[in-house]
Parts: C-alpha cells; structure tokens; sequence
C-alpha cells in the first residue's frame, strides 16, 4: 500500500513516484516483480489513471521499470551502478539538511562524522 | 433512439410532469355542460344559449398556461418546474420535446368539446323561437338546411327549424376552444423568453377578464339610451358571440381549412422559437 | 484528435454585464479538468454554454467538434450534465426518471444505475421535489454518470453533499474514467476535490482564465519562499515571477512561480542571501492568485 497526501503542496506523482523508487531500491520489490497495471493501481489508490501513467513512465524512464507491450509493467533488472547513483542522489536532500540544521546548532564537521558513526553501529543489522 | 419513440415517451410522461392537464378538461366542461345541467329532464341539446362557452373558455387560456409555463404563476421555485432545462439537457431533440408538450396540451384542450359533439348525435335538429324579421333571414341565410315555419294558428311564422344545429353548434365550441388554444401557444411563445413576461401576461389576461365586462356594460348603456324602444325591423340584434357562431356556420368548410393552416403556421413558428430559445 | 471539450475565445454577457470574456481552454480525452473560480466568477455560465443552454456572444463552444446548442438527440447520448440547481421536474418519481434514461440512452448502465441507487438509499417511488436538497444533487449525478457519457459536465457536483457522499461520487467520476476513457469537466469550491482527481485546473476570475494548466506542474512550479540572513541589505527589485511578497527587516516572504532563470537558489545567489522553500497545497496557491 501506498500513503498518498493529496492536500500538501507535493504532487501526488511525486510522492508515488519517491515511494515506489524507495520500494524498489530497498528490495521490498524484487527484480522482475509485475507491477499492477494502470488500471488497477488506480482504482486501489482512487486517484486518476493518468497520473499512475505518468509515474511508470517517469520510473521507466530513469531505468527502474520496463515495459513488457500486452504483458505488463515490471521491476527492471538494474545495473549496479546506475542504481548507486541514484541511492546517492536520494539522501545527498537528507544529507543537506542534516549539514544546515548541524551549521546552525554550530556544531562540527568531526561531532557529526562520530554522530553518524554511532548511529550506523546502533542502527546497522 | 428514434424520433416517433422519443415522442411517445415524453408524451406519456406529460401527464406525470404537470397534472393540470388532467384538469383541464374537468374545468372545461362546466360551461359547456352547465345548460344541461339546467334542464335535466331533456337529454343533452345545446342549443344556440350554450354560447356561453364562447365568454367562458377564456379558462382555456388560463389552465393552458398552467400546463405550458407554469413559471409564470410561482416564484420560480422548484415546486413549480416542468423540467425544461433538464429535458433539454438530456438525449431528445427539443422540437420533439415541443410538439409532444403541445399534443398532450391539445388533447386536453379538445377533449371534452370532442366528446360533447357525440352527444349530439341523436336529436341533433333545433328549434328556435325568433319573432324579429331581419334577425330570421339572417339565421335562414347562415345556418345551412334552415327553414322558417310556423304554428298552426300564428299569423307569422317564428319558429326556425335547424337541421343538425346541435352538431354545428357542437363543432362551433370545438372550434372556439381550439382558436384559445392557438392564441395561447402563440402568446407564451412570444412572451416566453422576456424578461418582464409575468407582468405581461398578467396585464394581457387582466385586460382579456376586463373586455367583456367593458363591452358588455358599453351594451347595457346604449340599450338604456335608446330608451328601451323597440329596435327597427330591419336591424339584427345578435350578440357578438351569436354573429361570430352564424358566420362560422355559414362558412364552415373555409373555416376549418383556414384554422388548420393558422394551427400548422403557428405551431412551426412557435417550435422554432422553442428550439432556438435559451434556457 | 481533436478536444472532446474545447471553448474559443468566448465571450457571454448578461444584461451588459460581462460574465466570461474571451475565454480559451480544451480539455484533452480521458483527463479530468478542475475549474475553480470564486463565486461569480463565470465558471456556470461556462458549463450552460458547454452543456448547449445558453450560446455564446463571440467565440464558439465544441463538443467533440458539434455545437452543444443544435446538438441533435443522438450526438446528446454521449454528453453528461448535472446543473448546478436541481433541475428535474418536480412532480416525476425517481423511477420514472430512472426509465427516461433507460428509455433515451442505448448506453445506459442499468446494473449501475440500481447499485448507485441502492448505495444512496434511493426510494424510487418519492417525488423529485420530496428530496432533501443533497439528494436531489446525488440523483442529477446518477442521471448524468448511468448513460456512461463519453463527456461528463459536472457544475459544482459536490456542493450540498456530506462528506462521504462527496469522496463517493468521486471515485464514480474515478471509474468512469478508468472504464471508459471518459473526459470529464467539473466546477467546484471544494479544493480538496480537486487535487482528488483533477489532473488540470483553470482558475477563472471575472471571466478570465488566471491559470489553466496541470496541477502537477501548478505544484511544482509555485512554491513559498523565504529569503534571509542578507549579506548585502534586503533587495529593493521586483521579483520576477512573485504573487505576493511580504518584507520586514530582515526577511522577505514571497509567493513565486518558479522559471528556469528565476529559482529560489539562483535568486538566493544573486542577493547573497539563504532561501527556505515551502510547496503550497492548491488552497494556498488558490487563495495567493485570488487576492492578486
């Protein structure tokens, strides 16, 4: 299931799109996985088929999805390093942020490197 | 779907959209019935003093515009609506739409003068009582296979016998009702699409009240002027409404051939002026 | 192709007042098209035109390429409209207004039509005029979605309607689109609705079209800026591109469409200054174009 706002300043596409990208980079869907189709995604997300259209295109067109013409939509068999690239380019905004809120509290560049140190041995399986 | 069947379709639905047409008839036929209602013991005879109908069908005009734009008589609330804008809106083609309002107003304009006409079929003939000379050879000339005779023991011979004169006076009510009709479906047609139509049609059905009070009275004066004294021998003294019937019998064929045309004209015009009209 | 709804240069006024002045849009085939505006501001008076009540002064106003006003009942079977007032006879039942569409539309979806009566709790023996006012609404729409129109017009659907009632008739205006590739047009002032499903909106004011355009891009282009800590002393130029902009001392607040030389960071560059951005939900941009 997908978790759309649609009174925020955020375009619908764009918040299926984020979620469906981080599904797929994070493995939650596997490589060759059918999508639904339009139709059905749509009627499970009540939101209008066009924009479901758009965000498989956009998803296509950056690599993550293939279409297979009369079968379906599909997870796409991803080239490693094409799939780093854009993992580095999901958090580099989370990365930013994290950068001014540190500026402004006035802490350093080495009190942030050892916060996140910590936090990877916490958080790390 | 076809235009026949979209035709019938919103014919029957006429009747459910606005029931006045289902009183129509029933307000109608008073009048027409009243004189026999008068003489109970005789069957159904009109004769030329159920003429009556002629000043009372203005209730044509009344209850056809209650069927026709009922609009006009609310304040334009929903309890009043026939659903023009609707039906306009919907998979009909409005001349259609028109011409099946218009036979369900007809239908029930004519149906009880229509039916009275089968009253006449048996004992149609009349027989009237005219002493004034002038007025007899008018009512000879007029009304078709009339003849003058007489009493045994009168000196002159003031009885009129007029063959199927309840048939014709029968048809004459038709005719009157149909040509209110017309005027109606004309009226509306015109006024319709103005603005101030409800001050029109209300100052229009004020004056058609007023007029045959005004002549009437205007009729009553000059009868007082001239004294009561008897009027000469060569002047006719029918009423306006009694002429009107006299000149329809003695023309009937022309008549009703020149009321279809004036029917067929008007309601052509009137249905493209429906067809064109905003709403 | 060509628009299944397409409005040129349209001009309409009443007793001299202008009400739509040369108005412009197409909506394309298979998209739902939000038309927003105040009250007053034409959106009715567009949707009578389209729906072939009322013809324009100038300008001409096509249904899949026909003139609404001389449409003949056939081309009618693929055109859906609710007005905006309840307009059906008052004195017809709801089942006799249930068979004049089975009997005028070859298309007419029966098993829908009971299942959407059934989900609203039609009885179809009361009176149209006998219905709460919502009711009254929900009955118009049943009237205009059951045919399965190719164009649906739809003049402020949700107005009068509960809140269920309304995400409801959404996800049947939803439907048919998935089903049948429907285009749909709808009035409203409910905003929320439109960011449901409309994939473009016009904002209409005074008779023109403020906006018209995706709400996607809409989203994406116009956002709340903050500029502050000002190497140089706050700016005294216009901002290109802003609706609305609020400065005190030491911030400046704007409302801005952003265009490829005008974005907040290059803004930000040229003033020496940092800059905070906020996306605006529809009633934000709604409300920031209205008072402009």
């Amino acid at each position: 299931m997908f978790f759309l706002n649609h009174n925020t300043g955020v375009p619908i596409y764009v918040q299926l799109q984020q979620q469906l990208q981080q599904r797929i980079l994070s493995g939650q869907m596997a490589h060759g996985e059918q999508l639904p189709s339009v139709r059905e995604l749509s009627a499970q997300l009540q939101i209008n088929p066009l924009t479901v259209t758009k965000v498989y295109q956009l998803l296509e067109r950056d690599g993550y999805l293939e279409t297979r013409r009369g079968i379906g939509t599909y997870v796409s068999h991803q080239t490693p390093d094409l799939k780093a690239n854009a993992r580095r380019a999901q958090i580099s905004a989370a990365v930013e942020q994290l950068v001014v809120e540190a500026l402004h509290l006035s802490l350093s560049e080495k009190e942030i490197q050892t916060l996140i140190t910590q936090k990877f041995r916490q958080l790390k399986p | 779907m076809t235009t026949s069947r979209q035709f019938w379709t919103l014919l029957k639905l006429q009747p459910a959209i606005n029931p006045a047409i289902l009183f129509m008839p029933l307000i109608f036929v008073f009048p027409l019935l009243m004189p026999m209602l008068m003489q109970r013991s005789t069957p159904y005879h009109p004769s030329l003093n159920s003429l009556i109908s002629t000043q009372n069908s203005f209730l044509v005009a009344f209850f056809g515009i209650l069927f026709l734009c009922p609009e006009l008589f609310g304040r334009g609330n929903a309890k009043w609506s026939s659903g023009v804008e609707f039906f306009v809106t919907r998979a009909i083609d409005r001349n259609i739409l028109y011409r099946a309002r218009l036979t369900a107003y007809y239908l029930a304009v004519l149906a009880i003068p229509v039916i009275l006409i089968f009253g006449t079929f048996t004992k149609s003939d009349i027989q009237i009582r005219e002493t004034n000379p002038a007025n007899q050879r008018v009512l000879i000339d007029a009304l078709p296979g009339s003849s003058q005779t007489g009493e045994e023991n009168a000196k002159e011979k003031s009885i009129i016998n007029i063959p199927n004169g309840s048939f014709v006076v029968g048809t004459y009510n038709v005719w009157i009702f149909l040509l209110w009709g017309i005027a109606t479906q004309f009226v509306i047609s015109v006024i319709s699409p103005l603005k101030y139509r409800k001050y029109i049609f209300w100052t229009l059905y004020g004056i058609l009240i007023a007029f045959p009070l005004i002549f009437a009275a205007s009729i009553m004066r000059s009868a007082v002027h001239s004294g009561g004294s008897k009027t000469p021998l060569a002047a006719t003294t029918f009423t306006w409404t009694e002429s009107l019937f006299l000149q329809f019998a003695h023309y009937q064929p022309f008549i009703w051939i020149a009321t279809a045309i004036a029917l067929i004209t008007i309601h052509l015009w009137c249905e493209r002026r429906f067809t064109r009209a905003e709403y | 192709m060509t628009a299944p709804i397409r409005v040129q240069d349209v001009t309409r006024s009443f007793d001299g007042a202008l009400a739509v002045d040369h108005l412009s849009f197409a909506v394309q085939p298979g998209s739902i098209y939000g038309f927003l505006g105040r009250n007053g501001a034409g959106k009715t008076t567009t949707l009578r035109m389209l729906a072939g009540l009322i013809r324009p002064h100038s300008g001409e106003v096509r249904i899949c390429g026909q003139d609404p006003f001389t449409m003949t009942a056939q081309d009618r079977q693929w055109l859906g409209y609710m007005s905006e007032k309840a307009d059906a006879p008052s004195r017809l039942k709801v089942g006799s207004l249930i068979q004049l569409g089975r009997d005028l539309y070859p298309t007419w979806d029966d098993a829908w039509a009971r299942d959407l009566l059934a989900k609203y709790s039609f009885s179809p023996h009361k009176r149209f005029s006998t219905l709460s006012q919502g009711n009254q609404r929900l009955l118009s729409f049943i009237l205009a979605i059951a045919p399965r129109p190719k164009v649906l017009l739809l003049d402020e659907p949700a107005a009068n309607l509960d809140v269920v009632a309304r995400r409801e008739i959404l996800d049947d205006i939803l439907m048919l689109i998935r089903d049948c590739g429907c285009t749909v047009l709808f009035s409203t002032h409910i905003l929320s609705d439109v960011e449901r499903v409309a994939d473009e909106i016009g904002i209409l004011a005074r008779g023109r079209l403020q906006v018209s355009e995706s709400l996607d891009s809409l989203k994406d282009s116009i956002h709340q800026v903050r500029f502050f800590d000002f190497l140089n002393g706050l700016p005294t130029e216009e901002i290109p591109g802003a609706f609305r902009t609020v400065r005190d001392r030491t911030d400046i607040v704007t409302t801005l469409r952003t265009t490829p030389d005008a974005t907040p960071e290059t803004l930000a560059a040229r003033w020496q200054c940092k800059q905070e951005t906020r996306s605006l939900n529809l009633e934000d941009i709604f409300v920031e174009l209205s008072r402009n």
